[in-house]
């Protein structure tokens, strides 16, 4: 019979349409409304799981996000999505689910056995039974893990599409049950911005499961008529099937929407499977509600015990009887109401109830519907084990703390517990609120919030379980909010009258006796379902010392699934406190943490995959690098050619042909993303002085000049070549990968230090595209295309003039990162394609090269140039760098001076750059290989200091290296030992750091 | 051949978007606009001298409150910063306008900058750019915070961008980076996906 337990009517589901799924590849039916948990259980399927520890059969335990148990993979291949949450998936036709932690087959686990040997797997197995010997441990865990069954993630990429979305409001409201559509309603009255999130498909809450009604009509008339009302207020922004996951400091709270995952895949046309909001409220109304507590008692988490308040969900919201006798286990009134309904139903239905004599009007109401009441009596025992068939109910005494008279057996399918409820204050508490325990509740409420976080909770999240107060609270938080961010409602909502019936105060018993004695007892008592945590493991922690609420967590793992111990936490701090002799309050509880549900990696993400990952920085130049095969580096997030390769070259040779070509003929290299600073003011020559090391105040206008930058350490940190364009105009380059650091550093002490200093700096960085000319035959080149005159007395090394170069208005530098005759040719970046296809077309007559940044490493570290950020590291200063000539003595300051004449900077012996050659010439040292006096193959050494740049260089005829090494200027001429990774030991001896025309005379020219 | 003058053709003056087609969606549309010239003013809100100098080129005043834009016969101001606008011209006037600038600014502290090729400008308009802009930008667009003539350094997702409401529609100039452009075209078309019915 198709859907055995569905009621002929009532609930939300929509019994005129049928929708098909599978669940461990049977085929069942269930209705739009439905979720995959309460289409399952209208199907009578009991056996949903195995728990990951022990796995004991497990089934259906709430109706919400607190599910611990139902847990299912859905989906297959590259959707499949494990431990989701069968009570939060809306069922879809042809939706696809798995059960977990069972094989070979759900019925029939093997490692079920392990259930029988659960006193190998105590709290901390993991720490205790296979840390020894340690290295087995790898092998041990790789056991266990696949003991836990098959639950794994998808290895393929996630087809689906996961968005994300900033939004700005006065008032969010989180739950859109009574006190949140109250709140929402109060303050979208105001004129105020509101977002109404709630994680249902539609609204209404406890509405949904309790069928209560408000200002004389049906509770859902109020729901409908209020989504209504909200729907007409055009500042007001309704978003079901959205969780608020995270609550963070300054009221910026993530909020996960589920879009499209209610609809089968690939039905949801271009809209995203999830959505991840990000909203910064001025205001936040807390309407989170609050989920009940389970009762700890033996056998508690067999398939077919649920919470009370669920069993009436699935009735009364999805028309689904969850058992044709059942017995309700109560400490509280509030249980009767689902024994009423399911009585109403044509259930068999009898109470169990801790209270000695239960005289509230619920439990008055079922007495008077016949439903037999257990009174002072507890469920010691459930039969059944893969579902539940009856339970052993026996009274207890009157502390509570024993059994008493004879154990009665009551037949029944369902058990539907209660053992009070519990404020959902996870987002009050990651808002920093402080919580106060209720005796009253036997829970923690919300007690003072940080005004960090402005925000107020209201209902049930407040510890206010009464409709009536629901409404209240929710129409005064609402007002109470919009007025804070300056809204004031003409016409606020009336206060209407709400069906609410006094309650009789709970019987709070932590854990209840059970039949077997002592540890067998209490060890199929579950605190913890997900974890398989029992009242055995609580105590055990509290016996070796893990008697702090956190140490009970980690310990234990209470609270460490990915429910986050919704339904279990309260009840372990409270036989920890048993076991400790104290105060619930006094044991606290553990720091609630974003996110409230799992949020898919995909949502944290968003857009930001494949190529859309990170941007990739072309020059103007890029795609003819692109057209003539050129390799790329990555230069932060600059994409530079590294090398130009002709067919069948390796990049050894091509890097080699390069360094040849520029220093026989001319070279062409693209070197556009150097960081350029337009510097202007009347004191700009003051903060060059500061900022670089040498003395600026002599440059003339149309001269360059190189300077190095320190920090406050006396630090070599960036350098580059500045250029006066005018009497108080400069132009200042610097490395690549510094320009933005050195743009924030010239404004950080402008603002900060020196804010009477007139100067502006402004970025041109992209302004510029700057094809650089290296070669002697480089200035022959450029005669071709210029109206500059470039004669060398006129327009000598270290200048810089304006004019055209191949009709674009262009300035040149004589600079060169090379030591051969350069020009550094800037132009609009618009034009830079042109002035490139320009110079290649003129310079095919001279063999012209273009290279890449391998080769201008190459070429610079032939000149012992140095590159701040991979010769220097943040310890060298210029004299460590032999660079004691940029150092002016004569000016009276600069950032870092006073640190350079330190003691400990200006010690002798520090490490110092200089230059190696190794005996082999055909050897090129890695890069980073560490330096000692004297070291032999296989034996230990001590480092004297470690390579910084190594190439085979062409032009020298041998390989090359710098190196940073301990009073490296006093050891010219010694021979040292390079130990490398593969064992051998290579000799090189120390010398100066320029390898290639030393006089310099090249650039010159 | 090498002594010989090459043919210079009047070079291609090109930006990164060059050649792109409109993406389109439902109630919204991402375009290319005319290239702009694009010019950094550089002077003291509260220097006198300065305002009343770039005022008598402009046309128009320099906009003085933080954020906001100002449309004079020459040209848009946007306010980048107390001592700092961003002028968008007509690309052709551009050099003419700098050089105005410049001499009217002669003995002030003030600068003249031009980035016209620094950065490319592309244009996001329709009832649904808000929608598509609150993907990757975290400001607040609502008209009551952001309206006609807004601007305001921030960011989309990981480029930073100049925004400037140009009307009602509402219409967005997002002015970015030369080397940043092509990736935020590519992720603004992206984002406007969800409102495509194909």
């Amino acid at each position: 019979m198709a859907q055995p337990l569905r009621l002929a009517a009532g609930g939300r589901v929509d019994r005129g349409r049928t929708l098909r799924f599978t669940f461990d590849g049977r085929t069942y039916t269930g209705h739009p409304g439905d979720t995959l948990a309460s289409a399952l259980l209208a199907n009578g399927v009991r056996l949903l799981g195995r728990s990951y520890k022990y796995h004991r059969p497990r089934g259906l335990y709430s109706a919400g996000a607190e599910e611990p148990s139902a847990l299912v993979t859905l989906g297959a291949g590259a959707r499949a999505e494990p431990n989701t949450r069968a009570t939060q998936v809306e069922l879809f036709d042809g939706l696809v689910a798995r059960s977990q932690n069972a094989w070979p087959a759900l019925g029939f686990d093997v490692s079920a056995v392990i259930g029988a040997f659960s006193r190998f797997l105590p709290a901390g197995f993991y720490y205790k039974t296979f840390m020894w010997p340690k290295s087995l441990w790898m092998t041990y865990e790789k056991v266990i893990r696949d003991a836990a069954g098959p639950v794994h993630g998808p290895r393929q990429a996630d087809p689906d599409r996961y968005e994300q979305r900033y939004a700005h409001c006065d008032v969010l409201v989180v739950g859109a049950g009574p006190a949140g559509l109250m709140a929402a309603l109060a303050a979208g009255r105001t004129g105020a911005r509101v977002i109404l999130a709630d994680d249902q498909p539609e609204a209404g809450g406890g509405l949904l499961t309790d069928p209560a009604g408000i200002g004389g009509g049906a509770g859902l008339d109020w729901v409908r008529a209020t989504v209504a009302a909200l729907a007409d207020m055009p500042e007001v922004t309704v978003l079901p099937r959205t969780t608020v996951v995270g609550y963070h400091d300054y009221n910026y709270l993530g909020a996960l929407e589920r879009v499209t995952d209610h609809l089968p895949p690939d039905a949801g046309g271009n809209a995203p499977r999830q959505r991840l909001w990000k909203i910064r409220a001025k205001q936040v109304v807390l309407a989170t509600g609050a989920i009940e507590r389970p009762l700890v008692f033996a056998d508690n988490d067999r398939p077919g015990v649920m919470l009370a308040g669920a069993a009436r969900t699935y009735m009364n919201r999805f028309g689904v009887l969850p058992g044709r006798e059942m017995v309700v286990f109560t400490n509280n009134d509030g249980a009767y109401a689902t024994a009423l309904d399911a009585a109403s139903h044509g259930a068999r239905v009898q109470v169990v109830d801790l209270r000695p004599d239960p005289r509230g009007p619920l439990p008055e109401a079922a007495r008077e519907a016949g439903i037999p009441i257990h009174a002072g009596a507890t469920v010691c025992g459930v039969a059944g084990s893969k579902a539940v068939t009856g339970v052993r109910v026996r009274a207890l005494s009157d502390d509570g703390k024993g059994l008493a008279g004879p154990a009665k057996s009551l037949p029944c399918s369902v058990l539907a517990m209660s053992g009070g409820w519990t404020p959902t204050v996870h987002l009050f508490s990651q808002a920093r609120g402080k919580l106060a325990f209720s005796a009253d509740l036997g829970a923690f409420v919300p007690a003072a919030g940080d005004p960090l976080n402005p925000n107020r909770p209201a209902g049930a999240c407040n510890g206010s379980l009464g409709l009536d107060a629901c409404l209240r609270e929710g129409r005064e938080a609402g007002l109470a909010a919009a007025h804070d961010t300056g809204h004031v409602a003409d016409h606020p909502p009336d206060l209407p009258l709400a069906d609410s019936l006094p309650q009789e105060p709970p019987r709070l018993l932590w854990t209840l006796p059970a039949e077997k004695a002592g540890t067998a007892g209490e060890k199929t008592q579950f605190v913890d379902l997900m974890g398989d945590v029992t009242v055995a493991d609580v105590r055990l922690a509290e016996r070796e010392g893990y008697a702090s609420v956190e140490h009970l967590k980690r310990y234990t793992a209470t609270g460490m699934g990915t429910d986050q111990g919704k339904t279990s936490n309260i009840n372990a701090m409270a036989i920890m406190a048993d076991a400790r002799g104290v105060t619930i309050p006094e044991v606290g509880h553990t720091t609630f943490r974003p996110n409230y549900v799992p949020v898919a990696f995909g949502a944290v993400a968003g857009r930001s995959v494949g190529d859309l990952f990170q941007q990739a920085r072309p020059t103007a130049m890029h795609e003819w690098h692109v057209a003539q095969g050129a390799v790329f580096e990555d230069v932060g997030d600059w994409k530079r050619p590294w090398y130009f390769p002709r067919p069948g070259e390796t990049m050894h040779d091509a890097v080699q042909r390069e360094c040849k070509a520029v220093r026989t003929s001319v070279g062409i290299v693209d070197a556009s993303t150097l960081g350029k600073i337009d510097i202007q003011g009347p004191d700009a020559a003051d903060l060059l002085n500061m900022v670089y090391t040498n003395a600026w105040s002599k440059l003339g206008i149309g001269r360059c000049r190189y300077g190095v930058m320190l920090n406050e350490h006396g630090m070599i940190f960036d350098d580059g070549v500045t250029t006066r364009l005018g009497e108080h105009h400069y132009h200042m380059t610097t490395t690549t990968g510094g320009a933005a650091r050195v743009m924030s550093w010239l404004e950080e002490w402008l603002q900060t230090e020196w804010p009477d200093m007139r100067v502006f700096c402004t970025s041109v960085t992209e302004q510029w595209a700057v094809a650089a000319l290296n070669g002697p035959r480089s200035r022959e080149l450029l005669a071709g295309l210029t109206d500059i005159d470039l004669d060398p007395e006129t327009f000598p090394f270290m200048a810089m003039k304006e004019g055209t170069v191949a009709g674009i208005p262009a300035r040149v530098y004589r600079i060169s990162f090379t030591g051969e005759m350069a020009y550094e040719v800037n132009v609009p970046a618009g034009y830079g394609l042109a002035l490139w296809q320009a110079l290649m077309d003129r310079g095919a007559a001279f063999d012209i090269c273009p290279y890449g940044t391998e080769t201008m490493h190459v070429l610079r570290a032939e000149k012992g140039f140095i590159i701040a950020g991979q010769d220097t590291d943040g310890t060298v200063t210029p004299h460590d760098a032999a660079m004691d000539w940029i150092v002016s003595k004569k000016k009276a300051d600069f950032i870092g001076r006073r640190s350079l004449f330190r003691a400990d900077t200006m010690r002798p012996g520090r490490m110092q750059l200089v230059g190696l050659l190794t005996e082999d010439p055909a050897v090129v040292l890695p890069e980073g290989a560490q330096v000692a006096e004297r070291a032999q193959a296989g034996q230990a050494f001590a480092a004297i200091g470690h390579v910084t740049s190594s190439y085979m260089s062409p032009n020298v005829g041998r390989s090359i290296a710098l190196a940073m090494v301990a009073d490296g200027f006093n050891r010219t001429g010694q021979t040292l030992s390079v130990p490398t990774l593969d064992g051998r030991v290579h000799r090189a001896v120390v010398g100066g750091t320029v390898f290639f025309d030393p006089e310099g005379e090249r650039a010159r020219g | 051949m090498a002594e010989q003058q090459a043919p210079i053709t009047a070079p291609i003056r090109r930006g990164p978007l060059d050649g792109r087609a409109p993406v389109t969606a439902d109630g919204v549309s991402l375009t290319l606009p005319a290239f702009a010239g694009k010019l950094v003013l550089r002077g003291g809100s509260d220097d006198g001298a300065f305002t009343a100098a770039a005022a008598k080129v402009l046309g128009a005043g320099l906009p003085l409150a933080p954020n906001t834009a100002a449309r004079g016969p020459r040209g848009l101001a946007l306010w980048l910063g107390p001592t700092e606008w961003m002028v968008h011209v007509d690309a052709d006037t551009c050099d003419a306008l700098a050089a105005e600038l410049t001499a009217a600014f002669a003995g002030l502290h003030a600068a003249v900058v031009d980035v016209s090729d620094y950065y490319a400008v592309m244009r996001l308009g329709g009832p649904r750019a808000r929608d598509v802009l609150a993907k990757g930008c975290p400001l607040d667009l609502h008209p009551d915070r952001f309206d006609v003539d807004h601007c305001a350094q921030t960011r989309f997702v990981a480029s930073a961008i100049l925004l400037h409401q140009v009307d009602v529609g509402p219409t967005y100039d997002i002015q970015v980076r030369w080397s940043f452009a092509d990736f935020l075209w590519t992720y603004l078309a992206d984002a406007m996906r969800e409102f495509t019915s194909r």
